[in-house]
């Protein structure tokens, strides 16, 4: 019996979260050369929240989606190109017709984890123009395994051919993502992803749950370059999955070089499990917005953990970082009656 | 000089269409004489005749059966529908409504243009979105005082719960004409809309965030101006408040509005939905009371 | 009503809500609007509002709206209160709920098999159609935290029947015959609210009712235990049909209430939960009970043979899900259930000097 796992590697995408989309055309061109010869199938490139979202809300990339999808194919000469694309911020015409043409072979549409039906004409334009499209639910923790099926056939029925649920937040536990996995492989008739993040220390264990529950897709970036805590480190799940026997078609070797690279190359800071990034894994806030309430918070001196389980208990989700500075500046305000109260 | 109030008629029986029979019953200015769409037993339908209103199931033959007796035409079926509509309701001569993203007419936004529209005697008015209805005007009280805008931004963020299959469905179009009545308000180079889905409960109020990037920003004139610009609003828009004052943040000019509907038909967290329903009842109104002059 | 029913009743949404502490306070506020309110359900909720109120400090008010509101206004007066407003509404048409109402429940529809035999159309169009305009009223309301919908146990359709029916053992059922039309709406029913809350994003949950026992059920619905009673009350024998050892699960009226006060609260998006009596007992059991509250005594007779190649026709809820995610329990046992319901019907009908001296006099 063959196990293979089909690594997609989202490291000049979710990575871009970490350098405020900043990261410049040589080190796509260099990543994406190191990766497909590394034999990685798949290579997502683009902005942290994806095509078409370069905005000042959530974040203005140093290249256009163009450059950035041009460089990349440049030098992706076997390797799939993936995009991630949210409607709301992507539309059909301005953005995914151009990446069409661009070359882009794998695009994974992406909602918040309960509103899967704003994706049916994305889907449905990427089978129209031959292009593989996953399906993608964000923020997959905050519903519970049966609905998240529920989300995850809508998608199947608009024509998604993979279904990856995302730990946008960092949250899960093993045992959560084995009862997720195990909901959706029962329920689709579609192969089931997942996509790691680290705050609490899981990204490598969950991945390994969620295979071992059923998914066949698994996202892995280099160094677990990624926004907050960064993804499950790529080139320990290969090494990883090596181990347990499963065929990834990866060169480690080559993976090594292309992890040793990413950290040369463009990775600023090593992703380590901050002190935020804990509170946000806890609260179950999406860890992209890290920087912005660290910056927030410094400018208006409010404790950023203190935000962040504002934010939790707000149920925020990603796109909302404007709701960052009113909750900064709401308990700026408390704590003046507070201090004032004292007084 | 005639006392009789302008004549509506609604198409399209829907929570949109309904909700503005109950705002057209309160108008001074406006009556509605024809409530119509397909479906009998829609709670709309049925709605309308228990308070009284006439109603019809024929769709758009319904209108053209009685079109002696309408002025106004709200049309707030789909863009597919209305450009099927347009051209019966421009051989019949009624003034159009249209509460879809069609496009098809002058785009309107009744705290910058209201004057214009009605003077020009425009038939087919378009509403444009309801996330333009909430920043576009705001996006044009900063062009008013700064000539230099390169790139103007709207973030709207509408609880899920607001988000019927419409939206859902045409989100692009959402966007495209949101952007497209952007640029033309405010003349800004570039424009971006964006607009997030909030499931969280219990369910949020509409909000919208501007940004703008202007290479020498007046924050004093931009706030004053920003200021007259809202009692504009208000005034069709009672719902309509500043959350965040227009503020210099990270070298770009930010504002947050937020809109709390009337809560007619529409839970009062469809801000999103009523701002458009204000804004067409405010441009229905302001025809009519040329229409006494 | 006679006072000292009254107590009686009260004292039953007591026992039910001493299980729930902190429901009290966790209600107040809420006002909970209920379709079809004027049923076995409505009635004990507002029993239950009434209890809440008058001893436990809770601020709850509930609505219930039903075409027969005036009839159950003036068989209840006690009820009529101002925390607990009627309202004259046929559900098969839209209508409207007060705008500050935070709680729904759907308990409308025709569980009486004769119905389904006269006039199966009017059943699903009240059980399907009503659900609908319920499902498009609560959407609107800006402050819903809840709907729940009562469907029933028969949803289940054709599974053997021997062992603890769970939510999840879902059988084949025969729609194409109208006498199936109850369960069939039902089921229609429950697909409505899962497109409503997939399509529309209600926070909804589903209530599969099994059998109630209590005061409020019309006793000449035909089930085995108001058979049973009527009997006993009548003066005749007490017939049973089949062996006898058909079993059901029995709910009090109290305890239903309080159980789905509790669902109304905490129930889970897209859930469905058993709304019954875990311990069953065969009706033999339960026509000897009856008797045995009877003077003079009863006898018990069985009438038609036992079923064909034994088939079983036990209809129980496994109450695993319901206990674990509700944690709620039953606090009246089946036994003084039926006491209850035996005093209740024998005032209502006159005939008290049928009921054993000290059960009347209890």
């Amino acid at each position: 019996m063959s196990k293979q796992i089909l690594i997609s590697d989202p490291t000049l995408r979710d990575g871009n979260h970490a350098v405020r989309h900043q990261i410049t055309k040589e080190s796509f061109a260099a990543y994406c050369a190191a990766a497909d010869r590394a034999g990685v199938p798949i290579v997502e490139v683009g902005h942290g929240n994806g095509l078409g979202a370069s905005s000042m809300l959530v974040g203005e990339c140093l290249l256009t989606d163009e450059t950035i999808l041009r460089t990349a194919r440049e030098n992706l000469p076997r390797s799939k190109m993936a995009i991630h694309a949210i409607p709301g911020f992507c539309t059909i015409q301005r953005h995914l017709t151009m990446a069409v043409e661009l070359g882009v072979d794998v695009i994974r549409v992406a909602s918040h984890c309960t509103e899967a039906d704003i994706t049916q004409r994305h889907i449905d334009f990427a089978r129209k123009n031959g292009k593989e499209v996953y399906g993608v639910l964000m923020m997959s923790h905050m519903a519970s395994p049966e609905m998240l099926a529920d989300e995850a056939r809508k998608m199947e029925a608009y024509g998604a051919e993979a279904l990856v649920i995302m730990d946008s937040a960092g949250a899960y536990l093993p045992a959560d993502v084995s009862r997720r996995i195990g909901t959706l492989v029962d329920a689709l008739g579609i192969p089931v992803g997942f996509h790691a993040h680290n705050n609490l220390g899981m990204g490598i264990a969950n991945s390994v749950a969620a295979v071992e529950a059923g998914a066949t897709i698994i996202d892995g970036s280099a160094r677990g370059f990624g926004a907050g805590a960064g993804n499950a480190q790529l080139e320990v799940l290969v090494a990883v999955f090596k181990q347990m026997g499963y065929e990834t078609g990866i060169d480690l070797y080559k993976m090594l070089d292309a992890a040793d690279l990413a950290e040369k190359q463009m990775i600023q800071s090593m992703p380590y499990i901050s002190s935020t990034s804990i509170v946000s894994g806890m609260s179950g806030v999406f860890s992209g917005f890290i920087k912005q309430v660290n910056s927030i918070g410094a400018e208006h001196g409010v404790d950023p953990r203190d935000i962040f389980f504002e934010l939790g208990r707000r149920n925020a989700v990603a796109g909302q970082e404007s709701l960052i500075l009113e909750v900064a500046l709401g308990l700026k305000a408390v704590k003046a009656l507070a201090g004032a109260a004292c007084a | 000089m005639t006392t009789r109030k302008t004549r509506v008629a609604i198409l399209g029986t829907g929570n949109i269409g309904t909700d503005l029979l109950i705002k057209a019953m309160r108008s001074a200015t406006l009556e509605c004489t024809l409530f119509v769409g397909r479906n009998f037993r829609s709670d709309g339908m049925q709605k309308a005749s228990n308070l009284g209103v006439n109603i019809s199931d024929r769709g758009l033959d319904g209108i053209v059966q009685q079109a002696d007796n309408i002025d106004i035409v709200f049309d707030a079926t789909s863009a597919a529908a209305h450009f099927e509509h347009w051209p019966v309701l421009q051989a019949l001569g009624k003034t159009v409504i249209d509460m879809t993203p069609a496009k098809i007419g002058d785009l309107c936004v009744p705290a910058i243009n209201a004057e214009q529209i009605v003077a020009s005697r425009a038939r087919n008015i378009n509403m444009i979105t309801c996330g333009g209805q909430a920043s576009v005007p705001i996006a044009n009280a900063i062009a008013a005082v700064q000539d230099d805008i390169d790139y103007i931004e709207v973030a709207s963020s509408i609880s899920s719960r607001s988000a019927g299959p419409a939206t859902r469905a045409n989100l692009d179009e959402y966007i495209e004409t949101t952007e497209q009545a952007l640029i033309k308000f405010s003349g800004a180079g570039q424009a971006k809309a964006i607009l997030i889905l909030n499931p969280a409960r219990p369910p949020i109020d509409m909000q919208t965030t501007i940004y703008a990037k202007i290479r020498n920003p007046d924050l004093a004139a931009i706030r004053a101006s920003v200021d007259q610009m809202m009692a504009r609003i208000i005034a069709y828009v009672p719902g309509y408040q500043l959350i965040v004052p227009p503020t210099i943040e990270g070298g770009k000019i930010m504002t947050t509005v937020k809109v709390l509907g009337n809560g007619d038909y529409l839970p009062r967290y469809a801000g999103n939905l009523d701002i458009i329903n204000c804004a067409a009842i405010g441009i229905a109104e302001a025809i009519a009371r040329q229409g006494k002059e | 009503m006679p006072e000292a029913i009254e107590r009686s009743l009260r004292q039953d949404c007591h026992a039910s809500l001493d299980i729930l502490p902190g429901l009290s306070a966790r209600l107040s506020g809420h006002r909970i609007a209920v379709i079809g309110g004027t049923g076995f359900i409505g009635s004990w909720l507002a029993e239950t509002v009434t209890a809440l109120n008058d001893d436990l400090g809770c601020k709850v008010r509930i609505d219930l709206l039903s075409r027969h509101a005036a009839a159950w206004l003036a068989a209840h007066p006690h009820l009529d209160r101002e925390d607990v407003a009627v309202q004259s509404v046929d559900a098969r048409s839209p209508f409207e709920l007060a705008r500050d109402t935070t709680l729904v429940l759907f308990a409308a529809g025709y569980a009486d098999p004769r119905m389904h035999a006269s006039n199966p159309h009017q059943v699903f169009e009240t059980t399907v159609h009503g659900l609908g305009h319920a499902l498009a009223v609560a959407s609107r309301l800006e402050l819903l935290q809840r709907f729940v919908n009562i469907s029933s146990g028969l949803v289940l359709g054709d599974v053997p029947g021997d062992q603890a029916m769970s939510e999840t053992r879902i059988g084949a059922l025969d729609f194409t015959r109208f006498h199936n039309v109850y369960a069939e709406a039902r089921r229609a029913g429950e697909s409505l609210v899962a497109a409503y809350s997939g399509q529309y994003r209600i926070p909804a949950s589903t209530a599969r009712a099994f059998t109630f026992i209590g005061p409020y059920q019309a006793l000449d619905a035909p089930w085995a235990l108001n058979n049973f009673m009527r009997d006993a009350l009548s003066g005749n024998d007490i017939r049973i049909h089949g062996d006898g050892t058909t079993r059901r699960g029995y709910l009090y009226g109290s305890d239903a209430a309080a159980w789905l006060l509790k669902l109304l609260l905490d129930g889970k998006d897209g859930e469905v939960y058993n709304l019954g009596g875990a311990e069953p007992a065969s009706h033999s059991d339960v026509a000897a009970h009856v008797a045995a509250l009877t003077t003079p005594t009863p006898r018990l007779v069985h009438m038609s043979k036992p079923g064909l190649a034994g088939r079983n026709h036990d209809f129980f809820p496994d109450l695993q899900h319901t206990h674990s995610d509700l944690g709620v329990r039953a606090a009246v046992p089946v036994l003084s259930a039926i006491e209850r319901s035996m005093q209740w019907h024998a005032r209502r009908l006159g005939v008290t000097r049928r009921l054993r001296e000290d059960v009347a006099s209890r």
